[in-house]
């Protein structure tokens, strides 16, 4: 009796064999200058040169949240990629980047407008509006919500669907009216996922920026991470970050906000 | 005295005998290796100041995670100055990377093998050779003098994959024949079984069951979401139950997780990789009992040295037919009905000279076709005309140029001697049909007169372009407002010119688009310029100009650029040389990070870009066909800062990685 899940076995087997044999001879390869040291060294110096072959293009994102002292708010999210649009302009007449495929103006109008229909289904989120102006590269999606924690719910919608990535965080806030507070939670780390990604890759987040404000009907009375500025009619916060730091989690984005 | 004359007669033959019959032949680079180097270790050892090396080299090595095991790489018991020859081979199953060289410190050389040696694996002694495995693959073995590195990695063969006949495993063929013999039995646990229809047929009808798992399981997804589908026409949202999916999917993993099939494939893949080990033991050890049974002299085929420089520093060879043609691409185009015109277009051979002048790098490489024929026709397109309105365009104050003087004709010549032969068996008559129905269809002569092979691409300069951009801004409540700024970007300023004998053809083209309705929009004509209008926003370029002159062609992102400039002597020396070879071309890097300054924003980039300003040098490049080849020269001119061209590249990254490191010390502030 054959198994169909053993044949699937035999199958990889030989896949993961051959894999491993290429892998041996990059291995071994690698290994031929081990009896020249100088040569494996100048290979190493010459990738201190890579960074200035990638000019990298950089992008920010704009996260909003305007809490109201009922719970109910506003959220919106933004990401500007506007600094870069001459970059971007040509990228666009580009079929691949770095060995990927490059996405067409109505694919990515097709996904704003299936995370907005997402959205629009998540019970306590209304008035849901996106915007895209691709000669600025600025897209925008904002709604309205009962309470905030119907963002994370959304949020874990997109990300079941495949619309968000599996590293983006989706637990994000979580409000106690009894409480009066607002708890911006800890995100994992992506440190591992950041370091499996090519070099081209990782050079997207060299200059991007991440930028939160939260306002609010109430009074903070106090906050739990010094790294967000209080305004001074203490009714907003506001975070700037490079996504790098948040990623390596050289900056954290937690935060516990009282309400007088 | 007859008899005296008869015996010393005998012993001289008996003399001359042995010595013919144990006269040690050299090791012979195998006629199939892909690659060959020659490492002139005399010339670039002289060049390398290991003073300046080390402290590099060490630093370097202090930044890997093992710990440094070696001090002065100036000192390894490797003699430096000696020739090192590497060279690379493989075939279906067998892949191996040797290198040669000869050592002047036995002990300090052992004392360096340990340090690198993978730990535990002890020297195994040889009657007349020491070996070691330093790494899973890697053997290095010594005698007294001499050392070889070997890097073996074996593959079974594995049938159906491309190969529909029964697979002979070349191993048998590479290893000693005395060898071969253990080294085949290990496979011998899959004998290739006459075709069983009955078993073939309980196969069949279990890939019909797994399929139908698949089916199952699709409709049971299709199911659901149909089921999604009437309850949001229904309630307008998703059942409360629904909203948590992901633990679902998670709970399905641990079905492949410990299972028995698991442990098998383990247990397969650790006597694969044992048995695998044993055969690239067997066949690195044959190889090193073949060299050191040697007189110790390496000796490569002549057809490898047909271009080589002794003068050289270093020499490498390429087989890239072979590399292409029995590599993986190769298996792919033997599959095809006219795979063959691909296996005629790689069929050719690269060599390489490299150089490391005192003010230059310079390297030069000859390709050259295993067909003589066909080489005969490439050989001939690399002998143009020269066209002197296209080298008035070349000026010393451009960042670079890139010129063409090709005979374009003989393209269709090239075409046809791959066609020639491409149709194997069965399919000649067809190709050679096809042949001659497109010298019918094809008129090569008015073809050639559109566009006859000469050209000219010429970086004028990089400008800076002010670009609008939006950015938000916050009052002190954080309210945010969208707000227009500007930045500053490099935009190239170009001409691309190539020489017509038939300016009509090319007007009536422009014409076209400047009169085509859904065209004419973006494509206009103003004066004697046809100027294209990229989209708004469209990127660097923001227009084109096209024109027809004087038997020319220009295509230019400034209608200034066909202005005529005086040429200063070097830009006419420059000019000079470009008409006496088919491809040249110039690039001024320095120019180039110079016009590419606003690009480079962050301090950590702005002092990289600065110290390699400081040293960054000129290229240039010219190719030509000489004797049975055709040449490129590549060369690098470099500034008089270091001793050689060799040293420059060491300090030039020495200076990049103490600036890298100088801002990984420095504190976040």
């Amino acid at each position: 009796m054959k198994f169909p899940v053993l044949k699937k076995y035999r199958k990889t087997a030989i896949y993961t064999q051959k894999t491993k044999d290429y892998k041996d001879l990059r291995l071994e390869l690698s290994n031929f200058v081990v009896l020249n040291p100088v040569m494996k060294n100048f290979l190493r110096l010459f990738l201190l040169f890579a960074p200035l072959l990638f000019l990298t293009s950089c992008f920010d994102i704009l996260d909003k949240v305007n809490l109201k002292a009922d719970g109910t708010g506003e959220y919106t999210i933004i990401l500007n990629a506007s600094k870069s649009k001459t970059r971007l302009a040509s990228i666009a007449k580009m079929e691949t980047i770095n060995g990927k495929k490059v996405p067409q103006k109505s694919e990515i109008e097709n996904k704003i407008n299936e995370a907005a229909k997402i959205f629009r289904a998540t019970p306590g989120i209304s008035n849901v509006k996106t915007s895209m102006d691709f000669d600025n590269y600025i897209l925008k999606l904002s709604c309205n919500f009962k309470n905030i924690e119907n963002i994370n719910a959304g949020l874990e919608k997109l990300k079941s669907q495949k619309i968000l990535g599996k590293m983006v965080p989706t637990q994000i806030y979580s409000h106690s009216a009894e409480k009066k507070s607002l708890t911006r939670n800890k995100v994992s780390t992506f440190k591992a996922d950041y370091d499996k990604m090519s070099k081209a890759d990782k050079e997207i987040f060299n200059d991007a920026k991440y930028t939160s404000i939260m306002q609010f009907e109430n009074t903070v009375k106090s906050q739990t991470n010094s790294a967000y500025l209080l305004s001074p009619n203490k009714k907003a916060l506001k975070l700037d970050a490079n996504i790098l730091d948040l990623i390596l989690q050289k900056k954290q984005i937690q935060n516990t906000i009282l309400f007088q | 005295m007859k008899s005296i004359l008869f015996k010393t007669q005998k012993i001289i033959l008996l003399i001359f005998g042995f010595t013919l019959v144990f006269a040690q032949n050299s090791m012979k680079v195998p006629g199939d290796a892909v690659f060959y180097m020659e490492v002139n270790g005399k010339q670039l050892n002289n060049k390398i100041n290991w003073t300046k090396l080390n402290p590099l080299l060490h630093e370097l090595s202090k930044k890997t995670k093992e710990k440094p095991s070696w001090t002065d790489y100036s000192k390894t018991g490797i003699k430096y100055d000696a020739v090192q020859y590497h060279y690379a081979s493989f075939n279906d199953s067998i892949k191996t990377y040797n290198t040669h060289f000869i050592i002047d410190n036995k002990e300090k050389f052992q004392e360096f093998v340990n340090s690198v040696k993978k730990k535990g694996l002890e020297v195994s002694r040889k009657s007349n050779y020491s070996y070691v495995d330093i790494n899973d693959g890697a053997f290095v073995a010594w005698n007294g003098n001499r050392a070889v590195l070997s890097m073996v990695s074996y593959t079974k063969p594995y049938k159906n994959l491309w190969n529909i006949e029964a697979v002979t495993d070349s191993v048998s063929v590479a290893t000693d024949s005395a060898d071969a013999v253990a080294v085949d039995t290990v496979y011998a646990e899959e004998p290739i079984k006459p075709f069983d229809y009955k078993e073939e047929i309980k196969n069949l009808k279990d890939d019909i069951k797994y399929l139908k798992e698949n089916i199952k399981e699709n409709n049971l997804e299709i199911a659901k979401i149909q089921k999604d589908i009437k309850y949001l026409q229904k309630h307008h949202k998703y059942p409360k139950e629904k909203e948590e999916v992901s633990p679902e999917y998670e709970a399905e993993e641990p079905e492949y997780t410990d299972s028995e099939a698991d442990k098998a494939y383990q247990k397969e893949q650790d006597s694969i990789r044992k048995e695998n080990y044993k055969i690239v033991k067997k066949y690195a050890e044959g190889h090193f009992d073949r060299y050191f049974s040697s007189n110790l002299d390496v000796e490569a085929p002549k057809e490898m040295l047909k271009f080589r420089d002794l003068n050289s520093d270093v020499f490498v060879y390429t087989d890239y037919g072979r590399i292409v043609n029995e590599g993986i691409y190769g298996k792919m185009t033997k599959y095809y009905t006219y795979g063959q015109i691909f296996r005629n277009m790689y069929n050719s051979n690269y060599s390489y000279n490299l150089y490391f002048d005192k003010d230059k790098v310079r390297l030069i490489n000859n390709y050259q076709h295993k067909d003589a024929e066909i080489q005969k026709s490439i050989s001939s397109v690399y002998k143009g005309k020269k066209n002197k309105k296209l080298l008035e365009l070349i000026n010393e104050k451009s960042v670079g140029y890139y010129a063409m003087n090709v005979n374009g004709a003989k393209c269709f010549d090239v075409m046809y001697s791959l066609l020639q032969n491409s149709g194997e068996h069965e399919y000649r008559k067809e190709m050679e049909l096809i042949m001659e129905t497109m010298r019918i269809v094809l008129d090569e002569e008015a073809i050639a007169k559109i566009a006859s092979g000469n050209g000219i691409f010429v970086l004028n300069e990089l400008k800076s372009k002010t670009v609008e951009y939006t950015d938000y801004e916050y009052d002190e409540d954080f309210n945010s407002k969208e707000v227009k700024k500007t930045k500053e970007i490099a935009v190239p300023n170009f001409t691309f010119a190539f020489a017509t004998e038939n300016e009509g053809y090319w007007n009536r083209i422009f014409d076209l688009l400047a009169t085509n309705k859904k065209l004419a929009k973006r494509f206009s004509k103003k004066g004697n310029f046809y100027t294209f209008k990229g989209e708004k926003n469209g990127g660097y370029i923001d227009q084109l100009f096209f024109t027809v002159k004087d038997g020319v062609v220009y295509l230019m992102s400034s209608a200034d650029n066909i202005l005529p400039v005086n040429q200063s002597d070097i830009s006419r020396k420059w000019a000079k040389d470009s008409a006496k070879y088919p491809l040249s071309g110039r690039l001024d890097i320095q120019k180039l990070l110079t016009g590419l300054d606003k690009e480079f924003k962050s301090p950590s980039e702005r002092r990289t870009l600065d110290a390699i300003r400081k040293n960054v040098g000129e290229l240039y490049y010219k190719t030509e066909a000489k004797g049975e080849s055709i040449q490129t020269e590549m060369n690098y001119i470099i500034k008089d800062s270091s001793e050689n061209s060799l040293m420059y590249f060491f300090d030039l990254f020495d200076q990049i990685f103490k600036t890298k490191e100088s801002e990984k010390k420095s504190p976040i502030l």
